[in-house]
C-alpha cells in the first residue's frame, strides 16, 4: 500500500520533533487568530472577512460566480500559489479546522487505546496526545499520526472512497461557471467563522444550526479519524488537485516523486487523488458538468419562487443562494441586527442565507457592513453613496390594514422614510375613503424603516417586498 | 355722519360705565333694588378721567394700543402657560415639588387636544428592548392612566402587555381637575396667554387676556406648554415654524347597531373601517378627520377649516346613513378644538434629532425618555437642553414645541411625550424657582434625582 512506503520514508524525510513542535505551535497559533478575527471582537469589522477569504476554494467559486475579482481574493491568492508547489501546505501549517480535527481524533484513538493495546505499532505510538508534549520521535509528522494510523486500521476501507472533497470542489466549479457554486457552504473556514461567530449572538436555533456543519466534521474527525482532511473536506480536494501538475512534473524524476509521496503522506495517507479512480481529466469534466447542468436545473425549477428581501449588494437571487457560504459574517456586521439567518422561508436551497426582516430596525442609510464582510462575493461592498441608491425591495401599503386608512392618526411612516418615499394622498371622494399613504416607487429602495415604525401588528400595513424587476446584478 | 360715534359720544359712554360701575360695587340691590342675582367681585373701574385703562383707538388709520398698566392677576413660583398634556404634567409636578404653582388654560377644562380635541388615544407609551418592553410614561402621567383605569368606561388597552391606551375625554378632564386640585394648584381657566411679561431677557410672567380683559400673571419662572409656543415667540426666543395637517375628530354613536348587512351595503373590503376606533364609551368610536396641510396659527385658516370640516363631517355620517340604509348611527361629537398638529417649534440649547432618538443616544441631562409609536424600537432619552430656550431665561418649554428636528415631530406631538417633556420641565421650573436660579442653571443631578422621587422614568 502506498501509505505504508509512505510512511517508511517519513522517518527521514518529516521534520524533527522541533520541527513538529514548530509546526503545531504555528497551527495553535493560527487557530487563536482566526478565531479572533472570526469573533469579531477588533474593532474593524472587515477582518471578519479574512478567515474565509483565505480559502482558494471561496475565492476561485466566488470570481467564477460574479466574474469578478475582489480585493478580498488578495487574501486566497498566496493561499493557492502555494499551494501549487507544497501540497496541502494550508492543512498542514494554517487549517483552523484542520488542527481541531486532527486532535480530536487523536482524542478518540488515545480512548480506543488505553484499556488494551491492539498493535504493536499503536502501543509503541501511544500516550503522546499532543504535538508540543510529544518527545517521542517516531518519524511522524504530528499531523500525521493519527490520519495515517487510522489509515493503517481503516485504510483499505477509506481507501475505496471516492475522492468526495474533490467532487464537491469541481461540482461547485461548474456551478459556479453558470452562477451557482452550489456547494461553496462546504468550505471549512466558512463554517469554522460560522460556528465562532454563533457564540456571541444570542443563544438559540441559530446558534445550534450555525455550529451543525463544523460540529458535524469534527463528529466525523472523531468517529472516523482523518476523514474529513483526507477525503471529504473540498478545501482538501482542491489542494490535492492543485499539487497535480507539480507532481507530474516530478513523477519524470525519480528522487522527486518520492519525495512528492512523502510529503503528501503528512496528513492523509491514502489521498484518493493518487489512488487512481477516474482520471483527473475525466473528473474535470464530470464534475464540473454535473455542477453545471445542477445550477442550470436549479435556475428552472427556482424560477418565480418569491425571495425573501437580500441584503443590499446582494447578487442576483439564485446565484447569492449559491455563493452564500453561510458564514454568518453579515448577520453579525448588520449593526441593526436585521439580517437573520433564513430559517426555511426562502426554501430549502437558501436555508440558513442571509435575510432582511425589519423587526428590530431597517437597513441604515450610513452604514455598509454587510457587504465590507462578506468573504464570497455574494454582497458587493458598496460604497455608502452607492449602498443609499441599491433598491432592495419596495415598500407596500396594504390599504385595509393602515392606521392612517383607517380613519385613525398616524403619518409615521412619513417620518420615518430617510428617502422621504411616503406620502400622504388626499383621497378624490370624501366617502369612504380616508387619507392613505402611499409610496413613491422611484424613491423608496425597501430599506424597511416604514415597515420598522408601523403600529400595525406583524405583518404590518406597510411592508417591504423584494423587488424582482430592480433586485439583482448589477456589480 | 349723524350716526358716526364720536370720541365725545365715547366719552359719555365710558363715563357712564365707570359710574354704573361705581354704583354697582357699592350699592347694587340697593341701586336696583333686586336681591335675586348674586354681585360680582369688585373691579378696577375705567376711569374715563384718567384713562388709565384707554381702549385701542383708531389714529390716521392705524390701530393704536396705548400704554398701560395691567393688574396683576396673581403672582406665584411656577406658572404653566397651557393646561394641555405637558401644561397639567408639569402644573401638578412643580406643585409637587414644593413650589407655589399656578396654571392658565384658554378654554375650561385641562386635557386640550387630548380631551378637547378628542384625540383620546395615548401613544407611545412605551418602548422596547431586546425582548424588554419598557413602559416609558411613568410618573404624573402614568398616575393619570392609572386613576383613569380605575373607574368606569374611563380608559381602554390600559394595563399590564398594553400599550397606546384610548382615555374617554369626561374622565380625563376629571382626573386632571381633581390631580391639580391635589396638588395644590391654583387654577385659572378661561384665561389665554396673549403675551409674555420681560425684563430685560428674563421672562418675568405672561399676560393672559380674559373677561376680565388684559391682566398680568407674574412667576419667577414660565412653562411654556401652549403647544403652539405662543409664550416664547411673544418673548422673543428664536424659533421655526411648520405646517402640518389640521383636521377635526369626532365621535359616533349607536355603532353596534349598525348591522353586518347594512354595513355590506357600503361596500370595499372592510367597511367597518368607517367606523373609526374604539373608545371607552359602549358603542361610541371615534374617527379622525385628517385634514389638510395648514398654517395653524392663521386665524382665517383655522376659521375656515373648522367651518369646511365641519360640514364634511355631517356629509360624512350622513352618507354612511344613506348608503348603509341604517338610521341608528348618529354624530355625537365634534371635537370642540380643532386638531392643530404643530406649529412653533422653539430653538433650544440642544436640538434632538431624529438620528439620536432612532439609534438612541444617551444624554447626560435626560429628563424624559421617549417611547416608540408600535412599542417596538428602543426607548430615546430627551435632555434637558430640548426644554430651554437658547437665550432667553426664566422660561423653559413643554410639549409639541419643543426644541427638535422636523423629522421628530411626529413622535414628540404625541400626549406620551408630551407628558413626560411637561412633567421633566414643571420639575425643573420648581427647582429654578426654589434655588433663585435660571432654569439653565439647574442642577441636573439634582432635577433628575426629583423626577425619579416622582415615579418618572429616565433610564439611568
Amino acid at each position: 500500500m502506498a501509505s505504508e512506503k509512505a510512511n517508511a520514508k517519513d522517518g527521514r524525510a518529516a521534520a524533527s520533533p522541533r520541527g513538529r513542535r514548530l509546526r503545531s505551535a504555528v497551527r495553535w497559533t493560527v487557530l487563536v487568530l482566526a478565531a479572533v478575527a472570526a469573533a469579531g471582537v477588533l474593532p474593524w469589522d472587515g477582518v471578519l472577512a479574512l478567515v474565509p477569504a483565505a480559502s482558494p476554494f471561496v475565492a476561485v467559486a466566488s470570481a467564477l460566480a460574479t466574474r469578478a475579482v475582489g480585493v478580498l481574493s488578495l487574501v486566497a491568492a498566496p493561499v493557492l500559489l502555494l499551494a501549487l508547489f507544497k501540497r496541502r501546505w494550508f492543512c498542514r501549517w494554517a487549517c483552523p479546522v484542520g488542527v481541531v480535527s486532527e486532535t480530536l481524533g487523536r482524542l478518540r484513538g488515545r480512548l480506543q487505546r488505553r484499556p488494551n493495546a491492539r498493535t504493536s505499532t499503536e502501543t509503541e505510538r501511544g500516550g503522546s496526545p499532543h504535538p508540543p508534549r510529544d518527545n517521542k520521535a517516531d518519524g511522524q509528522g504530528a499531523a500525521g499520526t493519527e490520519p495515517r494510523r487510522a489509515s493503517r486500521s481503516r485504510g483499505p476501507r477509506l481507501a475505496r472512497w471516492p475522492a468526495v472533497g474533490q467532487w464537491i470542489l469541481l461540482v461547485t466549479l461548474g456551478g459556479a461557471c453558470v452562477g451557482y457554486p452550489m456547494l461553496v457552504w462546504l468550505d471549512p473556514l466558512g463554517m469554522f467563522t460560522s460556528a465562532v461567530g454563533a457564540w456571541l449572538r444570542p443563544l438559540g436555533l441559530v446558534t445550534v444550526l450555525a455550529t451543525a456543519p463544523l460540529a458535524a466534521v469534527l463528529a466525523i474527525s472523531v468517529l472516523a479519524p482523518g476523514a474529513w482532511c483526507g477525503w471529504l473536506c473540498p478545501l482538501g480536494g482542491m489542494q490535492d488537485l492543485l499539487a497535480l501538475p507539480a507532481r507530474w512534473f516530478r513523477r519524470r524524476g525519480g528522487d522527486e516523486m518520492k519525495r512528492a509521496a512523502v510529503k503528501e503522506n503528512d496528513l492523509t495517507t491514502a489521498s484518493p487523488a493518487r489512488d487512481g479512480g477516474l482520471a483527473v481529466g475525466r473528473r474535470l469534466f464530470l464534475g464540473a458538468g454535473v455542477g453545471g447542468a445542477a445550477a442550470l436545473a436549479s435556475e428552472v425549477a427556482g424560477r418565480g419562487a418569491a425571495p425573501p428581501v437580500r441584503p443590499p449588494g446582494a447578487v442576483d437571487e439564485r446565484r447569492f443562494v449559491g455563493l452564500c457560504i453561510r458564514c454568518g459574517n453579515c448577520v453579525r456586521a448588520c449593526p441593526t441586527g436585521i439580517l437573520k439567518p433564513d430559517l426555511g422561508g426562502g426554501g430549502l436551497a437558501a436555508f440558513m442565507t442571509p435575510r432582511a426582516v425589519f423587526d428590530v430596525g431597517y437597513c441604515r442609510e450610513d452604514c455598509n457592513a454587510c457587504g465590507r464582510v462578506c468573504p464570497s462575493g455574494a454582497i458587493a461592498p458598496l460604497p455608502l453613496e452607492e449602498k443609499r441608491r441599491r433598491t432592495i425591495g419596495i415598500a407596500e401599503v396594504e390599504v385595509e390594514k393602515c392606521v392612517l386608512a383607517g380613519g385613525q392618526e398616524c403619518a409615521v411612516c412619513v417620518s420615518a422614510c430617510p428617502y422621504q418615499a411616503v406620502e400622504v394622498v388626499e383621497p378624490e371622494e370624501a366617502f369612504p375613503a380616508y387619507p392613505y399613504p402611499r409610496v413613491i416607487a422611484g424613491l423608496c429602495v425597501g430599506c424597511g424603516a416604514c415597515e420598522y415604525e408601523c403600529p400595525t401588528a406583524p405583518p404590518r400595513a406597510i411592508r417591504v417586498r423584494p423587488d424582482a424587476g430592480t433586485l439583482g446584478d448589477r456589480v | 355722519m349723524a350716526n358716526a360715534f364720536t370720541r365725545r359720544d365715547l366719552m359719555r359712554v365710558l363715563s357712564a360705565a365707570g359710574f354704573g360701575a361705581a354704583v354697582s360695587t357699592t350699592r347694587v340691590p340697593e341701586a336696583f333694588g333686586d336681591a335675586a342675582l348674586p354681585k360680582a367681585r369688585e373691579r378696577q373701574p375705567i376711569d374715563p378721567t384718567t384713562l388709565a385703562h384707554p381702549p385701542a383707538r383708531l389714529s390716521g388709520g392705524k390701530v393704536i394700543q396705548p400704554e398701560r398698566t395691567l393688574p396683576v392677576l396673581h403672582e406665584t413660583d411656577v406658572l404653566v402657560a397651557g393646561g394641555g398634556a405637558a401644561g397639567f404634567a408639569a402644573a401638578v409636578a412643580a406643585a409637587r415639588a414644593g413650589a407655589r404653582t399656578a396654571i392658565v388654560e384658554r378654554y375650561g377644562y385641562f386635557g386640550g387636544l387630548w380631551t378637547g380635541g378628542l384625540v383620546l388615544l395615548v401613544i407611545s407609551t412605551h418602548a422596547r428592548t431586546g425582548d424588554k418592553r419598557i413602559q416609558v410614561v411613568r410618573g404624573v402621567g402614568d398616575e393619570l392612566l392609572q386613576r383613569l383605569s380605575r373607574l368606569d368606561h374611563a380608559v381602554i388597552n390600559y394595563g399590564p402587555d398594553r400599550i397606546n391606551p384610548t382615555s374617554d375625554a369626561e374622565a380625563t378632564k376629571y382626573v386632571m381637575d381633581e390631580m391639580t386640585r391635589e396638588a395644590g394648584v391654583t387654577v385659572l381657566l378661561h384665561c389665554w396667554a396673549v403675551d409674555a411679561v420681560m425684563d430685560d431677557r428674563q421672562v418675568r410672567g405672561v399676560v393672559v387676556e380674559s373677561k376680565e380683559g388684559r391682566q398680568a400673571v407674574l412667576a419667577k419662572v414660565v412653562v411654556d406648554a401652549t403647544g403652539d409656543g405662543d409664550v416664547f415667540a411673544a418673548a422673543g426666543a428664536e424659533h421655526a415654524q411648520r405646517l402640518h395637517a389640521i383636521g377635526l375628530v369626532h365621535l359616533l354613536g349607536n355603532v353596534d347597531r349598525v348591522s353586518k348587512e347594512e354595513l355590506e351595503k357600503i361596500g370595499g373590503k372592510n367597511p367597518r373601517r368607517l367606523l373609526g376606533a374604539p373608545t371607552p364609551r359602549p358603542s361610541v368610536r371615534w374617527v379622525n378627520l385628517r385634514g389638510p396641510s395648514a398654517d395653524g396659527l392663521d386665524v382665517e385658516t383655522l376659521s375656515r377649516l373648522e367651518l369646511d370640516h365641519r360640514r364634511s363631517i355631517w356629509r360624512r355620517v350622513e352618507q354612511f346613513r344613506e348608503k348603509s340604509g341604517d338610521d341608528d348611527l348618529f354624530l355625537m361629537q365634534v371635537a370642540p378644538q380643532l386638531g392643530v398638529r404643530t406649529t412653533r417649534i422653539l430653538a433650544g440649547t440642544h436640538c434632538l434629532t431624529y438620528a439620536e432618538t432612532r439609534e438612541p443616544k444617551p444624554f447626560p441631562d435626560v429628563v424624559a425618555v421617549g417611547g416608540a409609536q408600535n412599542g417596538n424600537h428602543p426607548p430615546w432619552p430627551i435632555p434637558y437642553g430640548v426644554l430651554v430656550p437658547k437665550q432667553l431665561d426664566g422660561l423653559l418649554a413643554a410639549g409639541r414645541c419643543v426644541s427638535m428636528g422636523d423629522r421628530l415631530i411626529e413622535d414628540m406631538r404625541l400626549i406620551g411625550s408630551c407628558l413626560t417633556t411637561g412633567h421633566a420641565a414643571g420639575a425643573a421650573a420648581a427647582l429654578a424657582a426654589r434655588d433663585g436660579c435660571r432654569p439653565r442653571d439647574v442642577e441636573v443631578p439634582a432635577l433628575q434625582k426629583l423626577l425619579k422621587d416622582q415615579g418618572a422614568y429616565l433610564g439611568i
